[in-house]
This record gives structure tokens, C-alpha cells and sequence, in this order.
């Protein structure tokens, strides 16, 4: 799970560098980013694609973060926060320039001990999965990538959309019956 | 299996119960595909599940931006914090704030008297691509750029409120039947205005 606390450097709890950082303590706030900046980045990179839009929404939702740390109740964990902060950026850099048509280039290949035809078989597929998602309603599409490409839990995704669990699947469920209405026509051309 | 109960289980396995062991998921995976080869209109999920069948970790490999890229990571975001302060207005900053705000807030609300004047029917419904696109729904599609131009100028603060306020910063962004996105005021709520309210004294008193 990415939102979760990890210990840091100095073994604080987020909480306790939460409170350090309110009070202008600097490390504290480097320590929060250096814990928490994978998962922003990815969060980033998945919704934008590339590494550029990535970065400069991570380095905006930290500067954010920063400007709003006294606001910050601890209602949900710092991760979870962090998370809803960089989605909400992510957004409103996508709004501007919208993402080009799939998100190719970002992935690489992984090994997990299939034959080369096989990696790229499967790079191929996750691409136009990745394809179809990224024509979803924008609600649907960060419920699928936090969910299925993310890995959280129902619990989690509520938490950082806002909604209800019950909302959450409601989502997930309209995206899988549109998922299964776009992706038919690539099936379809490829059964020939 | 029919369609609907593929579409229902499909969700199921999405949803990963942490009670199934690896077993349980395979028989479900197993029942999923069979369905999937019969049927036309399901085969196109053989691909998503094929991303369920992947081990953890590994549906979604991302190109790591590298060691380097990591270890500059705080020092630019400390060098960034430092240049939107110098970039803060030294005078009358707060009431430009609150002036942001104000305005900020008159739109989302007139925004949602609009949206209101469109119900029950022609209302933009959030994920839905079947509704049909309206004339009103077109017309609140230019909200948003008024918005965005507000937001670029409005302090950092201001906005975090209005993400509080209006769902905005939780990802309360609606889309109609054209894919137009907009903020999703519907959890709007007195009690939320009136917070907002005392802020804006706060900021002004």
C-alpha cells in the first residue's frame, strides 16, 4: 500500500513530523516529502503519463502540502492526504492540456520470468488497457487506476476520491461495463 | 454465467477480498475466463484480467525517473516553496485572497443554482455517459475555464478551502455526456459555507 507511513530517517511518526514541520521545522517537511514523494510521483505519473507532467505535479502538490500543513486535521493519514492533494493537481493539469491518446513509453519491461515475446505480449495488452482506461470518465479513471493499476484497497480510494465505499464500487462497476464496451471493438479486429 | 454476472464478478475480483486465499481466486479467475472465450461481447476483458492475474506489484511497471531524480527531489521542492513565497504580494495580499475567494465562491454557487434550475432532467450525472447533453450542460462546460483563471492567480490557501468547501481537492470533479469536467458541488452543505465564511473574517478581520 502506497499511502501508508513509513518510518523515516528520523523514526518520527508522520504525526510527530506533521507537528515539526507546523512549526517551521524544515527537515521535518524534507523527511515527510522523502517519505512520501514515490507515492505522489506515481499516483502523478499515472494519471498524466509522462515523466514531465509527473514531476511538476509532485514538486506543486508538495508546495501545496506545505501552504495547507495547518489545515491538516489527521482525519485520514498523511499518505492518504498527500495523495488526494497531487490527484486533485493532476487534475487540473490535465484539464489544461489533456493527455495524449494512451500513455505509451511509460512502462518498462519487467521481469517476471516469461520469454521476450511474452514481456511484450503483455506490455502490448496492459497498454490497451491502459488505452481504454484513460477514455473513461474522469471519476472512473481514478477509481480504476488507484484501484486495479494502484493496488489500494476500496477503503483507501474512498478516502482519497471522497466518496463512500459503496460509491467507489458503483464506479468500478460502470467503468468495468464501459471497459468491456471499448475495449470490444480492439478484440474484435484482432480475432479478425 | 451471463454478461451481467461476468460484469458483477469481474468487479468481485476487482475488489479483492482479503478473505480469498490464492485458490478461491484462480476458481474465480478460471470461471471469468470461460465465459470470456464463449462470448464475444465479454472477450474484451480477457485483457483486464489477464492485469488481475499478474502478481502484486507488477500491473502497472513504471519507468523509474532514476536514483539522481530522487535525491534532488527535496532540495526542489524547498527551492520551489522558497520561490512561491517571494512570489506572495507584499501588500494588500490577503485582501486579493479574500477578493479571490469571494468571487471563487459566488461562481461555484451560481454554478450549482444552475445545475439545480436543469433537475431532474438534462442534469449532467457524475461517470455517466449515457445522459443526454444538454444546453445547460454545454453552458456549465464554460464555467470551469472562468475557474481556471481564478485559480491561477488565487493564493494557495484560498483554494485549499475551496477544495474543502466544495469537494474540489477530493476529487469532486463531475463529467457529462461529452466528457466536459467540471467541480462537483453537490456535497455543497451549509455547514461547509458558513466555515468558509468565518475563514474569510479571519483572513480579513
Amino acid at each position: 500500500m502506497e499511502t501508508a507511513a513509513q518510518p523515516g530517517r528520523s523514526g518520527d511518526s508522520d504525526e510527530t513530523l506533521v507537528e515539526r514541520a507546523r512549526r517551521g521545522d524544515g527537515r521535518a517537511f524534507d523527511e515527510i516529502v522523502s517519505r512520501h514523494k514515490r507515492a505522489v510521483y506515481s499516483t502523478a505519473r499515472r494519471l498524466l503519463g509522462s515523466h514531465e507532467d509527473a514531476d511538476e505535479a509532485a514538486q506543486m502538490a508538495f508546495v501545496r502540502a506545505w501552504r495547507a500543513l495547518g489545515g491538516f486535521r489527521g482525519d485520514s493519514s498523511l499518505g492518504t492526504w498527500l495523495v488526494r492533494i497531487v490527484l486533485n493537481v493532476s487534475k487540473s493539469l490535465r484539464a489544461r492540456a489533456p493527455a495524449p491518446d494512451g500513455l505509451e513509453g511509460q512502462e518498462q519491461l519487467v521481469d517476471t520470468g516469461a520469454g521476450a515475446d511474452e514481456l511484450l505480449r503483455q506490455r502490448e495488452s496492459r497498454s490497451r488497457v491502459r488505452r481504454a482506461v484513460d477514455r473513461l470518465p474522469p471519476r472512473q479513471r481514478e477509481v480504476v487506476m488507484l484501484k486495479v493499476f494502484s493496488e489500494m484497497t476500496h477503503r483507501e480510494v474512498a478516502r482519497i476520491l471522497g466518496l463512500s465505499e459503496g460509491a467507489v464500487k458503483a464506479h468500478l462497476h460502470q467503468a468495468v461495463s464501459n471497459l468491456r464496451r471499448r475495449m470490444a471493438g480492439t478484440v474484435a479486429a484482432r480475432r479478425g | 454465467m451471463d454478461c451481467a454476472g461476468f460484469e458483477r464478478e469481474l468487479v468481485e475480483l476487482m475488489d479483492g477480498d482479503p478473505a480469498w486465499d490464492a485458490q478461491e481466486r484462480d476458481r474465480r479467475l478460471r470461471v471469468l475466463r470461460g465465459h470470456a472465450v464463449d462470448c464475444d461481447a465479454c472477450a474484451a476483458c480477457e485483457e483486464l484480467l489477464a492485469l488481475l492475474e499478474l502478481p502484486s506489484g507488477r500491473r502497472d511497471p513504471l519507468s523509474d525517473p532514476g536514483q539522481a531524480y530522487w535525491d534532488a527531489f527535496e532540495r526542489r521542492v524547498r527551492e520551489r516553496i522558497r520561490w512561491e513565497a517571494t512570489r506572495t504580494r507584499p501588500h494588500g495580499g490577503r485582501w486579493m485572497a479574500a477578493a479571490a475567494a469571494v468571487v471563487l465562491v459566488l461562481l461555484v454557487g451560481s454554478w450549482a443554482v444552475r445545475r439545480g434550475a436543469v433537475e431532474p432532467s438534462g442534469t449532467p450525472i457524475a461517470g455517466s455517459e449515457t445522459t443526454p447533453r444538454t444546453g445547460a450542460a454545454r453552458a456549465l462546460e464554460e464555467l470551469p475555464e472562468e475557474l481556471a483563471k481564478l485559480v491561477e492567480v488565487a493564493p494557495a490557501d484560498v483554494l485549499v478551502q475551496l477544495d474543502d468547501l466544495a469537494g474540489w481537492g477530493s476529487g469532486g470533479v463531475a463529467a457529462d455526456a461529452g466528457g466536459g469536467v467540471f467541480p462537483d458541488v453537490s456535497g455543497l452543505d451549509g455547514d461547509a459555507t458558513r466555515a468558509f465564511l468565518q475563514w474569510l473574517r479571519e483572513q480579513t478581520s
